[in-house]
């Protein structure tokens, strides 16, 4: 046999051969010194790769972000979903019987179709009926179209009057401008027209966005009333009151889910409306209802008119979080004349671009990279130069001698400075998000947005409670014997609130990672501002893993009580 | 892994609750056994952490639904990689505006911070490997880490979409190309 190629020496050591090729080249290896040194070079390289991957791919390629959901759960879902097809063949057969049994299936058929007919009808007019007076609400409108009119708007703290048309906050004056700013917000939120809001066309775009959604048409005197209620958005109900003769909407209410409410109606032209008692005469009071008056936030309402929420700043944090750029890197957002100010100093060029394009899609955002070398990260415990700098240290010595040596002493070092990190990261990001949704701003939240705040909290806290225990197993067997009993861990939080809970878990997680610090020789143990010796860092550092790990469990369950 | 055939073994003479007890039993073995493996896979493909790692759960669901559906799958470790192969490529083409995930490994491993047990020499020779492993065409990477998952020449390529004896070529060329890496 000639010498095999590369190749086939490659595929002859993979077992990929066929079998009669196989024993060729084995019986020309035997022989040959030269294709034995080929193929030895070739294990060498496989031998390099396999170690590529462990060394390489395996240590610095970066951690899943969050820790693995428990697979049995989804396993029932799909059980769950799995049983339906299996229903609905069954469901199949049944409808296949009557096809061989014409006779007996056909009344039932003609009576089933009536009976859906009827359901139909029933159901789908009050819908019909609604959109077909919309559209000729909207054609009367139409007529008249361009031209502002006067309205009114009322909610459970105040009564503003503007024209309608671009919303014009700055006609008003002081407190108006911050109801109407604060309205225009509810309502965009709600997607509903804040310019035009008494107008058919507005209530019917909003009603048509609705994926599910009841109607009602009730007819008065002289008045239609289309009224429609939803479980989706942020307005739950809504109803438009048309006068008969010419279908112009005269008078509309909303209630939304935060349990505001506004009532709109329109105000004669030709009457200042001040001193016009008739134009609202006909409305009815308002139901004595609980109503909670309009948070005031001044940090919430800026002169310009496209006003960034809370709620797009939480939308903002949500997509960093998925680029897991809440982490780590120096990216900070702040709420400035109404816009979201997403800053970072010294990233690279690539994140940037990667971050810009995340949040292109999101409203009233913008995004300020500056070059500065001066990293805006929050100050930390400085990683060691050189662990084994401090040979003279006894403590560090001792636990030298406990893991087996120096060089384990150091590879300890190096993994629990590799956990340290994403450890704080995470603890900062909680105390972030303490800072920018306080109590006033999370109050403004939708119920669907507070679940994405609370998401991101939980996949923060989950993390950190990871990488806590990460760390207590990796220290527990090394300081166990140089630490004395461990203390219990103590209680829990000192408030029911999740706010300061965060600030209390930072501190918890900032306190390990001194310890860690003065343990492994990146800061001296008796730093003013830390009051253990040396002797008891090994059961310091134990008890407050311990007490650290309480905590984050302490705080999911707080953050899950808090849900709305 | 060896090659053996999860869906025979579970849906063959066992009773049909007991097999589909096993069956979550296996497939949530194999997802700790491997769910770390195919996460990075997914990342060397270029995609973001959260959704690599959302990408791997889904992997191993499918490879439940599909046994439990009864169908035969002889290697499942080659069969997760392939899917999640896959899978990963539709990600990344959804989201062709985001720019690829790039762990900068390369910088990571100069840094003697991260790498405090190597030294200057091992470090300089690790770095001159990534930078061959870099310089690979895309086929021969993909071939390369998937044979380093484990997988036998026709999983990989069925996974790829080419034939066997390609990959042969393809993992040739690679390895030629990384032997001069290592010198």
């Amino acid at each position: 046999m000639p010498h095999p190629d590369e190749e086939q020496l490659l595929r002859y050591s993979d077992g990929e051969l066929p079998g009669r090729a196989t024993s060729q080249v084995h019986s020309h290896l035997k022989a040959c010194w030269e294709c034995r040194a080929n193929l030895e070079e070739i294990e060498k390289t496989v031998g390099a790769s396999v170690r590529y991957r462990a060394t390489v791919l395996q240590r610095h390629l970066p951690a899943p972000p969050a820790p693995w959901t428990d697979i049995y759960s989804s396993f029932a879902r799909i059980d769950a979903s799995i049983e339906q097809p299996s229903f609905s063949e069954r469901f199949l057969r049944m409808l296949a019987w009557p096809v061989h049994h014409p006779k007996q299936w056909a009344p039932a058929l003609l009576a089933l179709l009536a009976a859906v007919g009827l359901f139909y009808r029933y159901r789908l007019t009050p819908s019909v009926q609604a959109s077909e007076l919309l559209n000729k609400a909207i054609l009367a409108s139409d007529a008249q179209r361009g031209k502002p009119h006067l309205i009114r708007i009322r909610t459970s703290a105040h009564t503003v009057t503007r024209r309608t048309g671009v919303a014009q906050a700055s006609e008003a004056n002081g407190s108006d401008r911050e109801t109407l700013n604060s309205l225009q917000t509810l309502f965009r939120n709600a997607n509903y027209n804040w310019d035009d809001p008494l107008s058919a066309r507005s209530y019917s775009a909003w009603r048509n966005q609705l994926a599910a959604k009841r109607d009602q048409v009730t007819e008065d005197r002289d008045t239609y009333r289309v009224r429609t209620d939803t479980e989706s958005g942020d307005l739950l109900e809504a109803s438009l009151r048309l006068r008969s003769q010419d279908l112009q909407p005269i008078e509309g209410r909303f209630e939304f889910r935060n349990r505001d409410w506004v009532e709109i109606t329109d105000v004669a032209e030709d009457v200042e409306p001040s001193v016009n008692p008739l134009a609202t005469a006909r409305i009815p009071a308002p139901e004595n209802r609980a109503t909670l008056p309009f948070e005031k936030d001044p940090s919430t309402i800026a002169p310009a008119v496209q006003v960034a929420t809370i709620s797009d700043e939480l939308h903002v944090w949500a997509v960093l979080h998925q680029l897991g750029a809440d982490l780590g890197d120096p990216v900070e957002v702040s709420r400035d004349a109404g816009q979201i100010v997403v800053s970072g100093v010294g990233i690279a060029p690539e994140r940037q671009q990667q971050i810009q394009a995340a949040l292109n899609s999101l409203p009233n955002v913008v995004v300020r990279f500056s070059e500065s070398t001066s990293a805006a990260a929050p100050p930390r415990a400085t990683a060691p130069e050189n662990p084994s700098a401090g040979d003279s240290k006894p403590l560090q010595a001792r636990i030298a001698g406990q893991v087996g040596g120096r060089a384990n002493f150091d590879q300890l070092a190096a993994q629990v400075l590799d956990l340290n990190e994403p450890m704080m990261s995470r603890a900062y990001a909680l105390r972030r998000l303490a800072d920018r949704f306080p109590a006033q701003a999370e109050a403004q939240l939708n119920s669907q947005d507070l679940e994405m705040l609370r998401r991101l909290q939980r996949e923060h806290a989950a993390a950190l409670g990871e990488q806590t225990a990460q760390l207590e197993r990796l220290l527990k067997p090394a300081l166990k014997s140089v630490s004395g009993a461990a203390r219990a861990a103590g209680p829990s939080f000192s408030s029911d609130s999740w706010r300061p809970a965060t600030e209390e878990l930072f501190q918890s997680a900032r306190r390990v990672e001194k310890l860690l610090a003065v343990m492994f020789g990146a800061a001296p143990a008796d730093s003013p501002d830390d009051s253990v010796n040396a002797e008891q860092v090994p059961a310091e550092l134990l008890a407050n893993l311990a007490q650290l790990r309480a905590k984050v469990e302490a705080y999911d369950h707080l953050l899950a009580k808090t849900e709305r | 892994m060896s090659s053996y055939s999860l869906g025979k073994e579970l849906t063959g003479v066992v009773g049909r609750d007991r097999a589909a007890m096993t069956l979550q039993d296996q497939v949530a073995q194999l997802f700790v056994e491997a769910r770390d493996d195919v996460y990075r896979y997914l990342l060397s493909l270029g995609l973001h952490p959260p959704q690599a790692q959302e990408a791997t759960q889904e992997v191993f669901l499918r490879l439940y639904v599909t046994l439990k559906k009864g169908e035969d799958i002889q290697n499942p470790r080659g069969w997760i990689f392939r899917v999640a192969h896959n899978l990963g490529l539709k990600i990344r083409a959804k989201q062709s505006t985001q720019a690829p995930f790039d762990p900068e490994l390369e910088m990571k491993l100069r840094s003697a911070e991260l790498n405090p047990e190597q030294s200057l020499l091992e470090r300089e020779q690790t770095t001159r490997f990534h930078q061959a492993i870099q310089g690979l065409s895309e086929q021969q990477r993909r071939c390369l880490f998937l044979r380093l998952e484990g997988l036998r020449y026709p999983e990989i390529a069925s996974a790829l979409g080419i034939s066997a004896s390609a990959v042969g070529e393809f993992l040739r060329r690679a390895i030629a190309r990384l032997k001069k890496g290592e010198l």
